[in-house]
C-alpha cells in the first residue's frame, strides 16, 4: 500500500502523462482508477510495481528539484508538469523510468471502457472508405 | 469428459492416473490427445485458469494480468532486459497468440539430423508431415481471407511488392474470424482454434482430466523412477497425481527446464542452449486512416529473407500497447494518441544465433540472454528493410523506435545509414521474445542433452519431455504447429514404451 504522498505523487504522474488528447477522448485525471488500481496492486508482477514505485519516487521528487523547481510533482502547475516530464528523459536513467509510468499510464486510460469505444469509433468512417 | 478447477479445490486432492501431463500448450495438449485417444488415461495439470470466449477481458490491462505469466513482464537479464511473453492459461500461450501456423521447415529438420543422425529415425519427416497434415486439418488452418485482412496487412503486401520482396497471407488457425483484432487479447467470438478448443477438447472427450489453476511443483522419484507430481491448487488444496506409467513435461522451455532444476534433475545441459526469436517492430504514420487494431490481427507476412534469419509479420495491437509504442510523454503523447488511427506497426522476428540459459533461484524461473553483435546487426537490417517496404507503402514517416539513432525517418538513405552505422548495443532496441527452444534438448548422447531421441530423460525413468525445450535448434518461423507435431510423436513414444 503506497503511502499518502506516494499516492499522490503516482496519481499526478498519470494524469500529467495523458493530459486531454482532444477529439472527444477524456484526460486521464477525469477517469475514476479506483477499479483500476485494485487489479494492478493484486495482479502486476512485483517488477512492475516496484519500477513503478521507483519511477514516483524518483521522477516525483527528485525528478523537479534537479531541473530547478522549488517543490514536488504534484504541486506543480500543468504546464511545469509537462516540462518535468519531458526533460526527465535527459536525466540519467530517466528514459526507462517515464517508460514505466507511460506503460501503466497506457494501461490504465485504455482500461475505461469508454475511452475504448471513443478512440475505436475515430475515423472509421474514412478507413472505410479507404478499404 | 472432467475438468477439476482448482480454484475450488480446498481440500486434498489424490488421484491415480496412467500419465501425467504438466502444461496444456500445444504440446501439452497435443501429447494429451494422442494418449487419450489410444486408451491411455491421462491428468493435464495446468497453472493458469480456463478461460472461455465470452470472458476474455476486454482491455489489455485485463488480458494481461489475467492471462500473460508475469502480467507479460517478466524479462530475460543479460546486455538489455528484453520481456519475454508467455501465456498462463488453459491452452498456454496458444489462446493468445497471433495465429500464426508454420511447417516445420525442412531446411531445419535436415539440420536438426546433421547435427545428430539419431534424430532421422527418432523425427522421421514423413511422420512429421503427416502429423502435421492431420493437425493443420482439426486446426482448420488456411491463408488470411482479403475481406477480413484490414488495411495494415494489405499495406504489407504492398510494400514487400514494392521491394521485391516474397510475401503472403498468413496461415492461421482460425474458423469464421471477422478480423475483430482481439487474438492477443483472446478471442471473444471463439474463431480462434487454439490448442484448448480443439485438441485439449479432444483429449477431455475421450476421457482425459484437466486440472486448471493447480501448480505443479514437485516430481516425487523412487528408486531412479519418477511416478507422481504434487503440487497445489489455486483453493489451497494440496494435490497429489500418482502415474503409473509416465510423467509428460509439456510446461514451455522456459518453464520446464526450471521445474526440473527446482527438483534438483540437473543431468545434462538443464537449462542451458536458451534460442529465442527476439522481435523489433517500426512504427510510421500514415496520411489516411490505418486503424491497425481492426483486421486479423497478424494478417500478412514477408518469408522472403526467412534464409538471413529475418521474418516480417503485420502487427495487431490493441490500442493501449499502440499508445505505450508511440513517441512523446505528456501533452506530446496526447497528440500522438487522438493521431492513433493514423499508425501502423510491423515486426520483425529474429532467428538469434546467441544462446542463453533457464537457472531456478528463489522458486522462479531466471532467464539470461544477451543478443549477438550478429544478433543486433539482423536487427538493424530487418528495421531497415520494414521501414523501406512502409515508406514504399505510403508512410510519411516511420519510427524506428532505436535510441540514439533518428527518432523520425522519411528518406530510405536514413534507413540505410541504420543498417550500417545504428548502434551496436542491444539496450538501444525495443524488443520482446516470444518464442522459446533448446533447454532440455534431445539427443544420443546424454552429455549433450537431456532427453533421448524417444522423448525419455536420459537418467530418470518414466519422465519425458515433450515441448519446444527438446528442439536441438530455433526454427526461425513460428513454432506451435512443429511443437504440436513433436510433441504428437513424444506421445507416440510414451505409447509404445508402456505397451
Amino acid at each position: 500500500m503506497p503511502l499518502f504522498f506516494e499516492a499522490r505523487t503516482r496519481d499526478a504522474l498519470l494524469d500529467a502523462m495523458i493530459p486531454a488528447p482532444g477529439s472527444g477522448l477524456p484526460a486521464m485525471a477525469e477517469l475514476d482508477r479506483r477499479a483500476f488500481w485494485e487489479r494492478f496492486t493484486s495482479s502486476a508482477p512485483w517488477t512492475l510495481r516496484l519500477g513503478l514505485r521507483a519511477a514516483t519516487w524518483l521522477l516525483g521528487a527528485a525528478a523537479p528539484l534537479v531541473l530547478g523547481h522549488r517543490t514536488t510533482f504534484a504541486r506543480l502547475d500543468d504546464g511545469a508538469r509537462d516540462d518535468v516530464l519531458r526533460r526527465s528523459a535527459h536525466l540519467p536513467g530517466g528514459d526507462a523510468l517515464l517508460l514505466v509510468v507511460k506503460l501503466v499510464a497506457c494501461f490504465a486510460y485504455f482500461d475505461d471502457a469508454n475511452v475504448q469505444a471513443v478512440a475505436r469509433a475515430r475515423d472509421r468512417t474514412a478507413t472505410e472508405t479507404g478499404r | 469428459m472432467s475438468h477439476v478447477a482448482g480454484a475450488e479445490v480446498t481440500r486434498a486432492l489424490d488421484l491415480e492416473t496412467d500419465v501425467v501431463v504438466i502444461g496444456s500448450g500445444p504440446a501439452g495438449s497435443t501429447a494429451a490427445r494422442e494418449l487419450a485417444r489410444a486408451g491411455a488415461r491421462v491428468v493435464v495439470v495446468e497453472e493458469g485458469p480456463w478461460l472461455r470466449p465470452e470472458d476474455a477481458p476486454p482491455s489489455a490491462f485485463g488480458a494481461m494480468s489475467r492471462l500473460y505469466r508475469d502480467m507479460g513482464a517478466s524479462v530475460v537479464l543479460g546486455a538489455a532486459p528484453i520481456p519475454y511473453l508467455q501465456g498462463r492459461m488453459v491452452g498456454g500461450s496458444s489462446p493468445i497468440n497471433g495465429a500464426i501456423c508454420w511447417r516445420l521447415p525442412r531446411d531445419v529438420w535436415d539440420a536438426w539430423c546433421a547435427a545428430d543422425p539419431s534424430l532421422r529415425d527418432a523425427l522421421p519427416w514423413d511422420e512429421l508431415e503427416a502429423l502435421t497434415d492431420e493437425l493443420e486439418a482439426r486446426l482448420g488452418v488456411a491463408p488470411t481471407e482479403p475481406a477480413v485482412a484490414g488495411r495494415k496487412n494489405l499495406l504489407m503486401a504492398q510494400g514487400a511488392d514494392a521491394l521485391g520482396l516474397a510475401h503472403r497471407p498468413t496461415r492461421r488457425n482460425v474458423s469464421g474470424c471477422t478480423g475483430s483484432g482481439r487474438c492477443l487479447q483472446g478471442c471473444p467470438h471463439g474463431f480462434k482454434q487454439s490448442a484448448d478448443v480443439t485438441l485439449l477438447a479432444d483429449a477431455l472427450a475421450h476421457g482425459a482430466t484437466l486440472l486448471s489453476d493447480v501448480v505443479a511443483r514437485e516430481i516425487v522419484r523412487s528408486g531412479g523412477r519418477a511416478g507422481e507430481v504434487c503440487g497445489r491448487a489455486r483453493g489451497g488444496g494440496p494435490v497429489r497425481l500418482r502415474a503409473r506409467h509416465a510423467i509428460v513435461l509439456a510446461a514451455s522451455a522456459v518453464q520446464t527446464p526450471a521445474l526440473l532444476l527446482r527438483n534438483r534433475i540437473t543431468h545434462g545441459p538443464v537449462g542451458e542452449n536458451f534460442q529465442c526469436h527476439p522481435g523489433v517492430s517500426l512504427a510510421g504514420r500514415f496520411r489516411e486512416p490505418v486503424r491497425m487494431w481492426e483486421g486479423a490481427t497478424q494478417g500478412h507476412e514477408v518469408t522472403g529473407l526467412r534464409r538471413e534469419g529475418l521474418k516480417f509479420e503485420a502487427l495487431g495491437f490493441d490500442l493501449t500497447v499502440l499508445a505505450a509504442r508511440l513517441e512523446g510523454v505528456g501533452r506530446d503523447l496526447a497528440r500522438s494518441i487522438a493521431d492513433m488511427a493514423h499508425w501502423l506497426d510491423w515486426g520483425a522476428a529474429v532467428r538469434a544465433e546467441a544462446r542463453g540459459r533457464v537457472r531456478s533461484i528463489a522458486g522462479r524461473a531466471v532467464v539470461t540472454f544477451t543478443p549477438s553483435a550478429r544478433d543486433v546487426q539482423r536487427f538493424r537490417r530487418g528495421l531497415r528493410i520494414l521501414g523501406e517496404m512502409m515508406l514504399a507503402a505510403g508512410a510519411e514517416v516511420v519510427h524506428p523506435g532505436v535510441r540514439g539513432f533518428a527518432p523520425h525517418v522519411t528518406s530510405p538513405a536514413t534507413l540505410a545509414d541504420l543498417e550500417r552505422n545504428g548502434p551496436s548495443r542491444p539496450a538501444a532496441y525495443t524488443s520482446a521474445i516470444t518464442h522459446m527452444f533448446g533447454t532440455c534438448r534431445m539427443g544420443r548422447d546424454p552429455r549433450t542433452s537431456v532427453v533421448r531421441p524417444d522423448f525419455r530423460h536420459h537418467r530418470v525413468d518414466g519422465l519425458w519431455i515433450a515441448d519446444s525445450s527438446v528442439f536441438p535448434t530455433s526454427l526461425g518461423v513460428n513454432p506451435q504447429i512443429p511443437i504440436m507435431a513433436v510433441a504428437a510423436c513424444c506421445a507416440r513414444r510414451v505409447l509404445a514404451a508402456c505397451r
